[in-house]
This record gives C-alpha cells, sequence and structure tokens, in this order.
C-alpha cells in the first residue's frame, strides 16, 4: 500500500525550486500580471507544493511570474508545503488535475451579478464571454434586438461523474436502481430523468 | 413538413448556391431547400447535368464551364464567387450539399424550421454591419441545448453554410479546410465573421454521403492519414495560430483565435435596430397536433 501523504511549512528561494518538465498548466499574459500584482497586494497567501527534493508539486506559475519579476526575483523566499515522500509521477498528474479542474467549485452567478460590479470581474480575472458579453464589450443580446427570439436558461449539469461497472450484471443492477435503461450504447444520462426536449414534436413553421 | 400546410417561398437579398458532385440521388441541401421553400441554384459540372436535371427543376441548375480538375471544390466556389458578381449581387450563399435539416435553438431546445425565414433574419442581421465578411449557422452538433450561450459568437470559423460579402479582396484556395483558412484570412484582415447560435444546421456525418470532394480528400496519398495531411496545409497557411494536436485518436487542427478578440462591429450609418422580437412569421406549431396552429406568442408585433 502507498504511504499516506502528509506535509511541513517550510521556506525556499525561487532559485532552489525545481520545475516539472511535463507541467501542462499554462499562464496567460493578463493572468500572469495579476499574479504579480497579487503578490504585491496581498502577500503570499497560497503556499507553494514541494516534494523533498523541491521538484515543484503545484505553483510553477508563482515560480516563473515572480522569479522573473524585477520587484522579487529568483532570490525571493515564499513559502512551501513539503510533502513527506516524493509522489509517483501519476500521483502528480492527478494533483495538477485536481487542483485546476478536478476540484475547482463554480461561482454562484446571481450572488456575482447582484454585488459584483462587471468592470471589476473583466479587470479582475473573467472573460467577457463568461459574463454574457461580447468579446468587445458589446452584450451580444443588445445587438440581438429585432431578432428572432432568444433565450435559454443554464440547466447545464451541476456535476458529471463517470460509473463503471465490472460487468453487465453490475450495470443491470445499476439500471434498476436509479430506475432508467441504461444499456452497452448508453453514453450519458440524468438523474432524475431529464426531459429531452431536441427534435420534439414542435416545429417553427412560416407563416408570412 | 405538416401535413396540409403549405410552405411559404422566401425572398431573399442574397442568391443561394450549392455546391454539389456526384449527388444527384441523396441532393441533401436541394431537398431542404424545396421543402423549406429556399430559393437556390445547385451548380454541378456538365458531364452531370442530365443526372441532376431528372430530378431537380433545370432552372435551378447552374452548369460550370470545367469538369473534373481534381482541385478540390475551391475552383466551383472561386467560379461561384465571380458569377454572384457578375449578376450584381453584393453577398451570395454557397452551402455544402450534405445539410438535410435546419434549427432554431431557442427556450433550451433545438427546434426543427420548415421555414426559409431564419436566412431572411441571418441575411438582415449581417446587413446592419459594414463590417461582416463572412457568417452563417452552426452546426447543430456544436450546440448544447441545455447550457446558456450568446445568440452568436464572433470571430470565428464560419462552417458549411456561408454568406459571403463580395467584395472582400480574397479567394478560396488551396484543398483542405478552406473555410477555416477563409475566416483565417479575414480575421487577420480585421473583418468579423459571425457564427449564429440561433440558427443551426445538421449535415450528414463527413463521408457518409456518396459524392463530393471530401472522401478523396480523407484518403490522400496512399497510405498517409489524410486528417494529418489536412492539418498540416493549415499550420503551413496559419503557423501563427494553428496547432496540430492527436485527439481521440485522430489528427487534427487546433486554432487560436484569441488574437481576433478585438475585431468590433460597425453598425451601418442610419441603420435603426428594433427593440423587442421579430420572428420572421415562424411560429412554434406542434407536428402532432395538425390541426392546432397556436401562434408562438412572441410573433406578436414588436413592442
Amino acid at each position: 500500500m502507498t504511504e499516506a501523504i502528509s506535509w511541513t511549512n517550510s521556506t525556499r528561494k525561487l532559485s532552489e525550486l525545481i520545475p516539472w518538465p511535463i507541467n501542462p498548466a499554462q499562464i496567460g499574459k493578463d493572468e500572469a500580471k495579476r499574479l504579480e500584482e497579487s503578490l504585491a497586494e496581498f502577500g503570499q497567501i497560497q503556499t507553494i507544493a514541494v516534494s523533498p527534493t523541491n521538484e515543484i508539486l503545484d505553483g510553477h506559475q508563482r515560480q516563473i511570474v515572480w522569479g522573473a519579476s524585477r520587484k522579487f526575483g529568483m532570490g525571493y523566499e515564499v513559502d512551501v508545503r513539503v510533502s513527506s515522500r516524493e509522489l509517483t509521477e501519476q500521483e502528480r498528474k492527478k494533483l495538477v488535475i485536481y487542483l485546476r479542474k478536478g476540484t475547482v467549485g463554480a461561482f454562484d452567478w446571481d450572488i456575482l451579478a447582484n454585488n459584483f460590479e462587471i468592470p471589476d470581474l473583466l479587470e479582475w480575472g473573467f472573460r467577457p464571454f463568461e459574463l454574457g458579453l461580447n468579446s468587445d464589450g458589446n452584450d451580444p443580446n443588445e445587438e440581438w434586438k429585432g431578432m428572432p427570439e432568444f433565450g435559454n436558461e443554464d440547466l447545464s449539469p451541476l456535476k458529471q461523474i463517470k460509473v463503471s461497472f465490472k460487468s453487465i450484471e453490475d450495470m443491470n443492477n445499476f439500471s434498476k436502481l436509479i430506475g432508467q435503461i441504461v444499456t452497452e450504447n448508453t453514453r450519458s444520462i440524468w438523474y432524475p430523468k431529464a426531459e429531452q426536449n431536441d427534435d420534439g414534436d414542435e416545429v417553427y413553421h412560416g407563416n408570412t | 413538413m405538416m401535413m396540409g400546410m403549405k410552405f411559404i417561398m422566401v425572398i431573399l437579398k442574397y442568391p443561394v448556391y450549392i455546391i454539389s458532385k456526384g449527388r444527384w440521388e441523396s441532393r441533401l441541401t436541394s431537398k431542404v431547400f424545396e421543402n423549406i421553400g429556399v430559393p437556390y441554384q445547385i451548380v454541378i459540372e456538365p458531364q452531370e447535368f442530365d443526372n441532376y436535371a431528372s430530378v431537380i427543376d433545370p432552372n435551378k441548375i447552374l452548369v460550370l464551364p470545367f469538369s473534373n480538375l481534381g482541385l478540390g471544390s475551391i475552383p466551383a466556389r472561386n467560379w461561384i464567387w465571380e458569377y454572384s458578381i457578375s449578376i450584381g449581387a453584393e453577398r451570395h450563399w454557397i452551402l455544402d450539399d450534405n445539410i438535410y435539416t435546419f434549427w432554431r435553438w431557442n427556450r433550451n431546445s433545438k427546434v426543427k424550421v420548415d421555414s426559409g425565414a431564419i436566412f431572411t433574419a441571418m441575411e438582415d442581421f449581417i446587413d446592419r454591419y459594414k463590417n461582416i465578411a463572412i457568417g452563417g449557422p452552426n452546426y447543430y452538433m456544436f450546440v448544447k441545448s441545455k447550457y446558456k450561450d450568446n445568440p452568436f459568437r464572433m470571430n470565428t470559423r464560419i462552417y458549411s453554410c456561408i454568406l459571403i460579402k463580395n467584395d472582400i479582396p480574397y479567394r478560396w484556395r488551396g484543398r483542405y479546410n478552406e473555410d477555416t483558412d477563409l475566416s483565417l484570412r479575414v480575421l487577420k484582415d480585421g473583418w468579423c465573421t459571425i457564427l449564429f447560435q440561433t440558427f443551426l444546421a445538421k449535415k450528414a456525418r463527413t463521408m457518409t454521403v456518396k459524392g463530393g470532394n471530401t472522401e478523396d480528400l480523407y484518403k490522400l496519398d496512399g497510405q498517409k492519414d489524410g486528417r494529418l495531411l489536412m492539418a498540416q496545409s493549415l499550420q503551413r497557411q496559419h503557423p501563427d495560430v494553428v496547432k496540430i494536436t492527436r485527439k481521440w485518436g485522430r489528427w487534427q487542427h487546433q486554432v487560436d483565435y484569441r488574437p481576433f478578440k478585438g475585431n468590433k462591429l460597425i453598425k451601418k450609418e442610419g441603420v435603426v435596430i428594433p427593440e423587442g422580437v421579430n420572428n420572421y412569421g415562424m411560429v412554434l406549431v406542434n407536428r402532432k397536433e395538425e390541426s392546432t396552429h397556436a401562434p408562438d406568442p412572441t410573433t406578436q408585433p414588436e413592442a
């Protein structure tokens, strides 16, 4: 059985940290600028995660951006969390995806809309399309005035998970359990079962 | 088409051309236009005239002055462009012959349309602006109806149903991915493209319809993977924004459209955008309730 990982606090100079050659995470120009500003304004809120041999497990962009900064540089000392053992390659891969995708929550859009200002959200990192704005700052829904009705709610799933079955029997049992037909051809389902509206009985007919 | 209801032929501002080769039997786009009342001309090579004329009104057939050039669809596309200019058109529609239905996305549903009014709406929208070089509907398969999105996307690739501004200084070129190449060239020069999300086209899966030009393209060069050659060709044309990736077991090109975010729409002088909704006469009806033609409340006169 793999030994559990524990973490201890420490500090390192940025120059001591060793990047992971296959780190898939990237940072854009705007995000890098904000990352530098964030350190200047708020200090180092999030620690960098490293292995016992100083290989970076999380924090590549901080090393790159802060290390290249005139204000901080590679001699800058950062707070780190040091793992009790080296992570396997698979663990490193899992961790990098977990931290950026698999464990990241979502925004409550109503709270954002009611309590935050759009210019602030754009300045702090939201992309215009995420706020329903065009890239040039125009609202496509404004541009769409005088055109056919268009309105859709966000009915996207809260979460999607992958379910695996060892056998047909397991799959059939699962099917019974949720009260829906699941076959070898099933690619996805909704629970509870959702109404499929596409290609239903309705049609837009021309009337003029 | 609902029984007992006749389609109404729409009047479009711009000519519509379907490019077709070896598809007189399937002629999917031609059939859907017959069904929804969109005036069109199908553009074919001379040796296939009799075949097409046996199933399509000859008045709707345009015959190319060449055949079997072995250069894919590019010569035909450019011939159509020049032809539409010669008849005085300011824009022209060009479609592949593998589209079999058109749809609207609204109220979290994708609903089929049996009216050509969506083409009138697309023309009207594009004509509000000075600088839309090309536009057209998104593919049905690329819109998730349960998600929230905008009525159109700007400055991206426009696929196989395209309204082209005739006086832009470009022409079709190359052999593969010609729609992406044209989209990128106009975007790089600061023009805008509009991909409608409200209106969608459903096409037959690539290589499931006999005829056309793609069949040969995917099996290029003996044993070589045609998809890779196509991706490499696009990358050579646009190395600054195209990457080649291998996804889901096949080669794909990946285009970065972010550099074109700043291409802004410029309204024509004097254009007044009406408030409210204009459904262009389209009403939502239930196919099962043939006698009930409940009007869509949103088709009432504008507020």
